[in-house]
């Protein structure tokens, strides 16, 4: 094994290579901005590279794309309120807050360490855990599953407090809106509303970016209007010529102190980021939901959470980006792949002649040992990177909203084009924002109700392979000891907490 | 005794929240039984939203309980103005999208986000650094980014 | 084999003159003009019908003229490709590649405002041959052991399978249809997640694609049982069909160019003539046999053929199973 340790050190750090993944990260950071785009697609976008560079330079690329873009959506997401990428999400809740109360700097800050720290535990884990976890992941079938998404959704509805009520309705909602088109068990239509475009359901981006953002854009863009119409503009701005209003960046720095506050949250983010990573098909923008929802309960701060809370950053961003080498396991481990942004790294390593799965790192050891150390690098120069970028982007966010603000509806709509060339998607993404603005409105939370959507469609399909599977009987559900273990963790958890919380009062 | 609690009531937003909430479960329901699902493996294609309508009810039975012991969140400020901007994005995001088949890409969002900024702008013309210059610059930036770059299968206009 | 180059200048100049190449002139013969070819996948990015229509667009532009894009475009189950490439201005630059289920299937049983005359294919990369596996400790092992088992228990065994009526799903259909066994269907949301309900010992058997088990079943860590083809399987050459066994359940999945039929008949003729040349080119060749593709073009005359079958049998099965009047 070491003796091809020695080549594959000189293959990943050649100039070349490393070029490569600094090119990649760039582009991955700048893309994962926009709202819609995403690594993945510029990952797919870009896959044809594979024929002309040699594997470690193009694997190299690849990744760096990957790993920029897990980061360079919480820019966006913290900036504006837009997750510019499904795993933001959760990190949009407290970072637009943390922005909102004028410190960006911090928010982003908190956000690239913990992504950092996530990111480069989960290349460990993936390094050198690949295969013990990659068979408990296994063990995952319908059963588990199951109870895994009936787990985060108690977690996350029961999260907005003092409006559990209002939560749950949130979920329900979104649970409804996954449910539109094909029934992924029978196949037949239903709630598509004799519309036939709506028969593939709904896509994530367009309901996740309309919801969370697009809805916030209204009303940032009504308040700039009615700034306008009602000349109530204040004085200091109206003679600040400069583009950036009364922001003063000398007083948005993160402390170490600051920094140490959030680690909790950090590893919170990053133990579940990484275990939800693993498992095919979760995805990372429920490891960061949950993350955060964890981090949340087991803070001494938990009133924090949701008005701009450090450790709601780090944990949901931790909990995203924890995900990026972890996914890749069941790749390598069996050549499952078990996320979108596995799959094409898989199609990267077909079409370089290699088959994923366990014959991969025996096959190609060179390449895949490259590959390990690039993973692990590319991150310390996303962090370099980052670092001089991040005081350009907070910057940017604090540019007047009159200016800024159609800019980013434009890139939002044109951005979730591209994600799925579709135009269905513009005309959902319209329309989800007018929900959400509505739903904001009459103080409803909003995400439960990404959260229901996300889960409902892997919650219902295992299910209903579950009772398939069970011939029809329902204590099927808890033949399994991880979910009884699952659903047992949940009960104490809800009773703890409404008990705790009812000390509080 | 419980009249005035009622008459209250009735000025609590959350009274109607609650409402709407139960009765889009309400009808949801209405559509299972009546309308045209079809049968399918496994509990069948309504299962799950029929889980879905059911939590929503009593979700809003809960609100509107709650909002009788005189828990509600406010009314809305300035409900007329935000909505409106909201039908007004609505419109200008899917009349941008038409004319990107009509003009093309660059020339649909340049006139987009020109207007946009007139709109939002006192006295747009003595701003024009801002409201033409940083339109006219971002316009170009999406351009290369989406058509040149990406290369979206957007359909083609007359111009850019 | 195909060039490499090692240093970062040169690489970077072929990699920019590959998104971004700029056609060559060309002869007065050719009826495309210079903007790019768009290859319109049905289907998500990374899979089989993506990683084959790439091996075309690396190739191609040599022969045909325009640089070639795959794009793609998964909204609306495939429906919305479909629908994209119909209403593209009909001149051979905006071609669907896909197997039978969003095209055929799809014909059948969607609410769609056209019909399967609307459509003539270019040309046909390749047949993907559906095929029954399962882990190595499982007590069925072979087709025999299969049926003996669903003949003893019927509806006992769990079979996993991608979205129902699939490419994956309709052979299992018309092959209970034939031998009568019952089977518990349990659909998956594709071949990553049936794989690991297998390998984690969730459910019985499977089916998917040769080439995505092909190096799994050489090392013992799969089993495949049997193929629903006429001729065994290239990647599998160990793996018996069902006709073998007995069972005369045949229903391979193809994977086409198409084109709407408005297009002119030249110009399909010269895609069809430039495609192939391609794809025989010694460079796609290369390419094919390293990602396991299998191509083996058929000219547009065959590939009518081979749709015309499929729209017939693909209509069978959907009557006698009373998806369709």
């Amino acid at each position: 094994m070491l003796e091809s340790f020695i080549p594959a050190l000189y293959l990943a750090f050649s100039p070349e290579v490393i070029m490569f993944v600094a090119i990649g990260v760039l582009m991955g950071v700048t893309l994962g901005a926009i709202p819609g785009l995403s690594g993945d697609m510029a990952i797919a976008i870009l896959l044809p590279i594979v024929f002309f560079l040699e594997p470690a330079a193009a694997l190299g690329l690849l990744t760096g794309i990957y790993k920029g873009g897990m980061f360079g959506g919480s820019i966006s997401a913290i900036s504006f309120g837009v997750p510019g990428t499904p795993g933001s999400a959760a990190t949009a809740i407290d970072g637009y807050q943390a922005k909102l109360k004028g410190y960006p700097n911090k928010a982003l800050n908190t956000a690239l360490y913990s992504s950092v720290i996530g990111d480069t535990s989960s290349d460990f884990v993936l390094i050198f855990l690949a295969l013990p976890l990659a068979i408990v992941a296994l063990t995952f079938g319908p059963v588990e599953f199951f109870a895994l998404y009936a787990f985060s959704l108690l977690l996350i509805s029961a999260l907005t407090k003092g409006k559990v009520a209002k939560g749950v309705a949130m979920a329900a909602l979104g649970i409804l809106l996954a449910m539109i088109g094909r029934d992924p068990i029978g196949g037949s239509l239903r709630l598509t509303f004799g519309i036939p475009e709506l028969s593939g359901g709904l896509a994530l981006i367009p309901v996740l970016v309309g919801i969370f953002a697009v809805s916030e854009l209204i009303i940032q863009l009504s308040k700039a209007w009615m700034e306008r119409a009602n000349r109530i503009m204040d004085d200091a701005r109206q003679r600040a010529e400069s583009l950036l209003g009364d922001y003063d960046a000398s007083k948005d720095k993160l402390s170490f102190a600051e920094f140490r506050s959030t680690m909790k949250a950090t590893w919170i983010g990053t133990t579940m980021g990484t275990l939800i990573g693993a498992l095919p098909g979760a995805g990372s923008s429920l490891a960061a939901f949950i993350s955060y929802g964890l981090a949340q309960r087991f803070s001494r701060n938990r009133d924090e959470f949701g008005k701009g809370s450090l450790e709601g950053v780090a944990a949901a961003e931790a909990g995203n980006s924890a995900t990026s080498g972890s996914t890749l396991i069941p790749l390598f481990a069996f050549g499952i792949p078990g996320s979108a942004t596995a799959a094409l790294f898989g199609a990267a390593f077909i079409l370089m002649g290699m088959t994923p799965g366990p014959r991969l790192i025996y096959d190609h050891t060179e390449v895949i040992y490259a590959l390990f150390l690039i993973l692990i690098y590319a991150n310390l120069i996303n962090l370099v990177f980052s670092h001089f970028l991040l005081p350009v982007y907070s910057k940017i966010a604090m540019i007047q909203s009159r200016i800024l603000l159609p800019i980013v509806c434009v890139l939002a709509i044109l951005g979730t084009f591209a994600a799925g060339n579709s135009v269905i998607d513009v005309y959902v993404l319209l329309f989800a924002g007018f929900l959400g603005v509505v739903l904001r409105m009459y103080n409803f939370p909003l995400a439960p109700l990404i959260l229901g959507f996300i889960v409902a469609p892997g919650a219902e399909r295992a299910l209903r392979q579950s009772l398939l599977i069970g011939r029809g009987d329902w204590m099927h559900l808890l033949s399994s000891p991880i979910a009884i273990g699952l659903y047992t963790v949940a009960a104490i958890m809800i009773l703890t907490f409404t008990l705790v919380l009812r000390d509080k009062k | 005794m419980l009249k005035p609690q009622f008459n209250k009531l009735l000025t609590r937003q959350d009274f109607y929240t609650g409402l709407v909430a139960m009765s889009v479960g309400a009808v949801g329901l209405l559509d299972i039984v009546y309308g045209n699902w079809r049968p399918g493996p496994g509990l069948g294609p309504h299962a799950f939203p029929q889980l879905a309508y059911v939590t929503l009810i009593c979700a809003g039975a809960v609100i509107m309980i709650e909002a009788l012991f005189g828990k509600s969140d406010e009314f809305p400020e300035n409900l007329r103005a935000i909505v409106s901007t909201g039908i007004g994005l609505v419109a200008v995001g899917m009349g941008m999208f038409w004319l990107i088949g009509k003009l093309g890409l660059g020339v649909s969002v340049v006139i987009t986000l020109i207007g946009a900024s007139f709109l939002l702008t006192r006295d747009p013309l003595k701003h024009w650094p801002s409201t033409i210059v940083v339109p006219v610059v971002a316009t170009a930036v999406i351009w290369l980014l989406f058509v040149k770059l990406i290369n979206v299968p957007l359909p083609r206009g007359m111009f850019f | 084999m195909f060039h490499k180059i090692t240093t970062p200048q040169g690489a970077a100049a072929t990699a920019i003159a590959a998104m971004m190449a700029i056609a060559p002139t060309l002869g007065a013969a050719s009826p495309l003009s210079n903007d790019p070819i768009r290859l319109v996948i049905p289907f998500g990015p990374g899979g089989g019908s993506d990683i084959t229509a790439r091996v075309l667009s690396a190739t191609a532009p040599e022969f045909c003229g325009p640089r070639i894009d795959v794009v793609s475009m998964s909204g609306a189950a495939g429906l919305e490709a479909v629908n994209f490439v119909r209403n593209a201005e009909p001149n051979g630059h905006t071609l669907l590649v896909t197997d039978y289920g969003p095209i055929v299937t799809s014909g059948f049983v969607d609410d769609v405002d056209w019909s399967h005359e609307d459509w003539q294919p270019v040309m046909n990369f390749t047949e993907w041959l559906p095929t029954v596996y399962t882990r190595p400790d499982h007590p069925i092992q072979t087709i025999e052991d299969w049926v003996e088992a669903a003949t003893a228990d019927p509806g006992s065994i769990t079979f996993g399978h991608a979205s129902p009526l699939g490419i994956v799903h309709l052979p299992l259909v018309l092959f209970e249809m034939e031998t009568g066994l019952e089977n518990i269907h349990v659909p998956t949301s594709g071949g990553g997640e049936t794989r690991s309900l297998i390998m984690g010992g969730h459910i019985d058997l499977g089916m998917t694609l040769p080439a995505s088990i092909a190096s799994e079943v050489a090392s013992g860590e799969l089993t495949a049982l049997g193929v629903f083809a006429a001729e065994r399987s290239a990647a599998l050459p160990d793996t018996p069909t069902f006709r073998e066994a007995g069972y005369d359940v045949v229903l391979p999945a193809w994977l086409m160019i198409i084109a709407t039929d408005e297009v002119p008949a030249e110009t399909v003729e010269y895609l069809q003539d430039c495609f192939m040349e391609a794809l025989a080119s010694p460079t796609a060749v290369a390419m094919s046999s390293r990602v396991n593709a299998g191509i083996e073009p058929l000219n547009a005359a065959d590939s009518t053929e081979l749709y015309m079958a499929t729209v017939e049998s693909i209509g069978n099965i959907l009557r006698e199973i009373g998806e369709i009047d």
